[in-house]
């Protein structure tokens, strides 16, 4: 009987009572390094991205063209049939502009980030990027985009080959 | 049926690094609070009684975990307490050798339902179950409110 | 299947810090659900243990760790996890216990201590998300529910204050919750509307707080509740469903949870319903951020899709409305212990269908509601309909 209970259980703390030594506590910094495996479907991706291509995997059962691409279709639960490039430009579908960081810190300076699309995949098939060359303002859902490539021998094999995606312009829909 | 390709090249695999990064404070809870602070303050080690069912619990609890009544009595562990299990580490946390094996061992208190796994302060051949042991506090004014108050039990 | 109860609740206080470790919290809301139901922990044949990522509370195999807490102890035993959905999905589990028959009673726990992660829980956050794809971009977690409230907000073309009205209206109903966290009786549509923006549309106020705490329910058989005399303080579960939509998040059109939509057909199927709108009186559906109340009106079909907002603005939704929507005060009010959030959900779903909810009851009658949470990466509903 909630109205009936007198007393409902917690003792709060404020926020300096555990720096200030109110309470005993005890600290803890975990020390875990991993290397994530790629797998069959992304050591394939990673590689095309450090050529400057994007790649992804045809599933011949639903025609699907998956991007990012794997080695099996989850829809139809088989594996995937065909490698097939697709092209560097794409739609945003949706978008933030970003006043925190990784470590929810402050920044003036906001992120645009949001996913695109890309042409050549399956419809609503991309990833999540930055954008880049284009104002607060001018972003919307539906601009058509295209990769802003690092320089060939920069490049490393990673999702950060590409800087960002900016506007192409000329051919919105 | 399977994946229809299978790279066989190990040297066109891939993988990604990173650390796992995370900071952690824990509270030491309501029953952790009594018994640290007796054990930093008056150097006391500090069990909880159950008044329903008269089990005694090391380290304390808040509640019996046989009755699930909660439990307010508190009272002072025996000086001495007993190997209960002891073994000898020759390996760091980290997968390193030690320069010396350490020897670390459950001390148990008669009549408490629990106990410490702490340092044990002998040499590794001295280590075995049976060995009446007392806690070997860090001096007053060091202690900071955690197990590593206690530097360990001794004979 | 077995009719089931929901006999007993208890909860913690909901808040940023609480001294209590999570055995501690587990224990107070267990004790509490116990006293409720007027048991004792030997009546009760299996323990169900929900609770979030063991990286809040920074202790692996938090079930384990929990477990005396819990009143598990040398019983059947187990812990589920299903991301934020797990504060209802683990009633859900407990209810499989008592309806097939393997159990009389089954006591759900679920607890979570975030603040133990320094300096904030969404620090680990970060690790949720793809190592390979997502996590080189140091991506913030506010950034995806940036992402799925814009995209629904332009799909409908739902204006910001009809998402913002549903913080005003959360954070008041929290007003009448003794373990509120979060309640402002005097909080207005411009406080949020003008309140720091984290992620563009994000804005402070549209997120619901990291929280400490824990909650318990007691689950009985139909038999249980005669023999004990308990008809009077039962509420029973009539439909449970959940589901879970694909991992790859960046393929999916994120302005409709489906999901969620899966999760509740599924509950209806077995709870009978068919006009959700005509047959359900009101709704707790998961808030951690306003705009996922509308989200989580429009899968559960309490709302035509992107018309929830419309329903907030003409206070369809408030608690004296024709559709009172977390009467309890919702996360956004109460707070945010990911599994914890059991005791606003399924609790505020028993606590009002049995006349219990005390400042927080809905003045008309009610007979029917459903609540339900989410989790994952955008991805997971889980959906439980009561009935008194
Ligand atoms: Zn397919
Ligand atoms: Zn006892």
């Amino acid at each position: 009987m909630t109205a009936n209970i007198a007393r409902w259980p917690g003792a709060e703390l404020g926020s300096k009572d555990l720096e200030n030594g109110k309470v005993t506590t005890q600290r803890y910094r975990p020390d875990a390094k991993f290397a994530w495996s790629a797998g069959e479907a992304m050591s394939r991706f990673l590689a095309e991205l450090q050529q400057g291509r994007l790649i992804a995997r045809e599933c011949k059962n639903c025609g699907r063209i998956l991007f990012p691409p794997r080695m099996f279709c989850e829809e139809c639960f088989r594996p995937t049939d065909e490698w097939v490039y697709v092209k560097d430009t794409g739609t945003i579908e949706t978008y933030s502009i970003s006043y925190l960081d990784t470590d929810a810190r402050r920044i003036t300076e906001p992120i645009l980030v949001g996913v695109v699309s890309v042409d050549g995949a399956s419809p609503k098939m991309g990833i999540m990027h930055y954008f880049g060359e284009m104002a607060t303002g001018e972003i919307r859902i539906g601009m058509k985009v295209q990769a802003k490539w690092r320089p060939a021998e920069s490049r490393v094999g990673s999702v950060l080959d590409i800087e960002y995606f900016r506007p192409l312009h000329g051919v919105d829909r | 049926m399977t994946f229809t390709e299978r790279t066989t090249d190990a040297r066109s695999f891939r993988h990604w690094p990173g650390n796992v990064e995370a900071d952690y404070i824990y509270t030491s809870g309501i029953a952790g609070e009594r018994f640290f602070r007796e054990l930093r303050d008056h150097g006391r080690l500090m069990g909880t009684r159950c008044s329903e069912c008269g089990t005694q619990w090391v380290p304390p609890k808040l509640f019996c975990e046989e009755c699930f009544k909660e439990v307010h009595d508190w009272v002072e562990l025996p000086r001495e307490g007993t190997v209960g299990a002891a073994c000898i580490v020759g390996v760091a946390l980290d997968g390193s050798r030690l320069s010396a094996p350490e020897a670390w061992g459950l001390v148990r208190f008669a009549g408490f339902r629990g106990g410490f796994v702490h340092r044990l302060l002998v040499t590794p051949d001295r280590a075995r179950a049976g060995l009446r042991v007392r806690a070997v506090l860090k001096p007053e004014g060091t202690r900071t409110g955690a197990i590593t108050d206690i530097r360990g039990f001794s004979p | 299947m077995r009719k089931v109860a929901v006999v007993g609740a208890g909860m913690t206080l909901f808040r940023r810090r609480l001294q209590e470790t999570g055995k501690e919290l587990s224990f107070e809301a267990t004790r509490m659900a116990l006293d409720q139901a007027k048991m004792e922990i030997g009546d009760v044949d299996a323990v169900v243990h929900g609770t979030a990522p063991d990286a809040f509370d920074g202790v692996h195999m938090k079930g384990e760790y929990l477990l005396d807490g819990s009143g598990g102890t040398r019983k059947p035993y187990m812990r589920v996890f299903t991301g934020g959905g797990t504060g209802v999905f683990s009633a859900i589990a407990g209810y499989w216990h008592v309806a097939s028959g393997l159990a009389d009673v089954a006591l759900v726990v679920n607890e979570e201590k975030m603040s133990s992660c320094q300096p904030h829980p969404q620090s680990v956050f970060a690790h949720i998300w793809d190592p390979i794809l997502d996590r080189p971009l140091k991506p913030n977690l506010v950034w995806i529910f940036a992402m799925e409230m814009n995209r629904y907000m332009t799909v409908h073309n739902i204006p910001y204050e009809d998402i913002a009205r549903v913080a005003v209206k959360n954070k008041r109903n929290a007003v009448g919750h003794p373990c509120a966290q979060l309640a402002d009786p005097k909080i207005t549509l411009e406080d949020v509307m003008n309140s720091e923006i984290m992620a563009w549309p994000v804005r402070r106020l549209d997120i619901s707080p990291p929280s400490d705490g824990a909650a318990a329910v007691v689950l009985a058989s139909e038999e249980v509740v005669k023999k004990r005399k308990l008809r009077d303080q039962a509420a029973w579960i009539k439909g449970v469903g959940w589901c879970i939509d694909s991992t790859m998040w960046t393929d999916r059109d994120l302005y409709f949870p489906e999901y969620v939509a899966r999760a509740a057909k599924m509950a209806y199927r077995q709870a009978k319903i068919d006009r959700p709108k005509q047959q359900i009186d009101f709704a707790e559906p998961y808030d951690p951020f306003d705009y996922k109340e509308l989200h989580h009106l429009e899968g559960l079909g309490l709302a035509d899709r992107g018309k929830a907002g419309l329903m907030t603005r003409e206070g369809v939704t408030e608690r004296d409305g024709k559709l009172p929507v977390c009467p309890s005060g919702g996360l956004l009010g109460v707070g945010n212990p990911i599994a914890a959030t059991l005791g606003i959900k399924i609790g505020e779903l028993y606590w009002q269908l049995t006349g219990q909810a005390g400042k927080r009851q809905i003045p008309n009658e009610v007979h029917t509601g459903v609540c339900q949470a989410w989790g994952d990466l955008m991805q997971y509903g889980s959906v439980v309909v009561m009935g008194a």
